[in-house]
């Protein structure tokens, strides 16, 4: 056999409801090998069903790709356009790469085998209504304590509950993961794990739903929201429980987790709020069109060149959307920046303030004195804020300076 | 056979999708300070 693809490969519709024209609407596949997910367009489509036919059947590759385009073509055509097109990941002769995640580091905390149990039993919370009666619900609790949540927030709780508080924090992440896996589910589709992980510079838990590109966007979309709403379920116990047990610790953890969806909703990041507008506009791989967004936006103000989208949606939604990630990194940069320039005055302060010109003949007045902590921790400081600013400054120039060519051309 | 493939090369597309990673970030408002302050962080 000259040629042979995995023989796992998935092959179904990928439906985009806000597709702006019907060619774009119905010409579009996913195809799936294992972790690795592919939107192609129908003549790809067509070679990879004649090759797979052709693998599994008696048919020959001339025959089983001229029953699928109605095109005639030798067999080197037809290999020859295959090894053009088809990502050389689906070829049998290729192995498969191990999953790209976006982690520093990454641990799974449980793995799909045990949550497609858990998951199985929670799926009837998806139901429509029951999900409509148990938001309306969360509304009604949450904004009316509001007032006393955010009252509890300024007082804190005591020293003896922290531990406490942490563990329902991490109850709160893994029910939060949770929702995800299981929306999955309530579409039948398969899930990964849920797992720990370092993202860029924040500690992340999440949820390995990789193969939820087969749904369809609104689908997606419920996915991406599943998580809010199993913590939103969870807030209406919390509330109920400070509410009724005036309980100061319930109300801190209401408000802690209040944040947490919150933050989540962040689309600048790969946060929850970054798949859902990914979903909702049909814009697949958002950072990295943001990318090319705003080299054109560059090239347009610098040298005329006009932006030439796909569309408008693409043009509306992108131009927007990667000017304003532009602006949220450039204000962080500046808050971060800012914050450094402080510290160091701190600590400019501290030394300067020392009577003798050597640190060390210093330490031991500093240590009467306790300056040596404060003189530490902003020294700490400094290096966390140093750190998170170059992060901050090289990604601010890699969404400026774009060398993906390839990626423009899209 | 040439010309048909030639036309149809323009139609080929394949676009790689990212993994995805439902991911939630560990956020702490600062419950646990005793002191009266309330100040909002994100722990790195």
């Amino acid at each position: 056999m000259p040629i042979q693809l995995h023989q796992n490969i998935e092959i179904s519709e990928f439906i985009l409801t806000t597709a702006s024209s019907p060619e774009e609407k119905n010409n579009k596949f996913l195809i799936q090998c294992e972790h690795l997910n592919f939107v192609v367009s129908a003549p790809v489509k067509s070679l990879i069903e004649s090759l797979l036919t052709y693998q599994n059947s008696s048919q020959s590759l001339v025959e089983s790709y001229f029953i699928k385009t109605r095109y005639k073509a030798t067999e080197e055509d037809i290999i020859a356009l295959a090894r053009q097109h088809i990502p050389e990941e689906l070829f049998a002769d290729m192995e498969l790469p191990p999953q790209r995640n976006p982690f520093i580091f990454s641990m799974t905390l449980l793995p799909e085998y045990i949550l497609k149990y858990l998951s199985v039993l929670l799926t009837p919370l998806f139901n429509k209504w029951l999900s409509a009666a148990l938001a309306l619900v969360f509304i009604c609790v949450h904004f009316s304590l509001f007032a006393n949540i955010s009252h509890a927030a300024t007082l804190g709780i005591s020293m003896s509950t922290i531990p406490m508080f942490l563990l329902a924090m991490l109850m709160s992440y893994f029910i939060h993961e949770l929702g995800h896996i299981t929306a999955c589910k309530r579409f039948n589709c398969p899930h990964g794990s849920i797992g720990f992980g370092i993202y860029i510079v924040f500690p992340v838990f999440y949820a390995d739903v990789s193969k939820a590109w087969r749904l369809s966007q609104k689908q997606r979309a419920v996915v991406d929201l599943g998580g809010i709403y199993f913590q939103l379920i969870l807030l209406i116990v919390v509330d109920c429980y400070a509410f009724f047990y005036e309980s100061q610790f319930a109300y801190v953890l209401s408000w802690t987790i209040t944040l947490t969806m919150l933050h989540t909703l962040n689309p600048f990041f790969k946060f929850d709020g970054y798949w859902l507008l990914s979903d909702l506009s049909g814009i697949t791989n958002l950072h990295d069109k943001m990318r090319t967004a705003l080299n054109r936006i560059k090239h347009k103000v610098f040298k005329g060149t006009p932006l030439n989208f796909k569309n408008d949606k693409t043009l509306y939604l992108l131009v927007p959307y990667s000017l304003m990630a532009m602006l949220f990194f450039t204000y962080i940069a500046t808050f971060l920046g800012s914050k450094l320039w402080q510290t160091g005055q701190e600590i400019a302060a501290v030394i300067f303030s020392l009577p003798n010109s050597s640190l060390l003949s210093n330490i031991d007045l500093m240590l009467e004195q306790g300056t040596l902590l404060s003189l530490l921790k902003a020294l700490m400081w400094a290096a966390l804020f140093t750190l998170l600013l170059s992060f901050y400054l090289k990604r601010i120039k890699n969404l400026l300076v774009n060398n993906n060519v390839k990626a423009s051309n899209k | 056979m040439n010309n048909d493939k030639n036309e149809l090369n323009t139609e080929y597309t394949v676009e790689a999708l990212e993994a995805r990673f439902e991911m939630e970030a560990v956020v702490d408002d600062g419950g646990a300070e005793t002191d009266g302050s309330c100040e909002c962080k994100v722990t790195w």
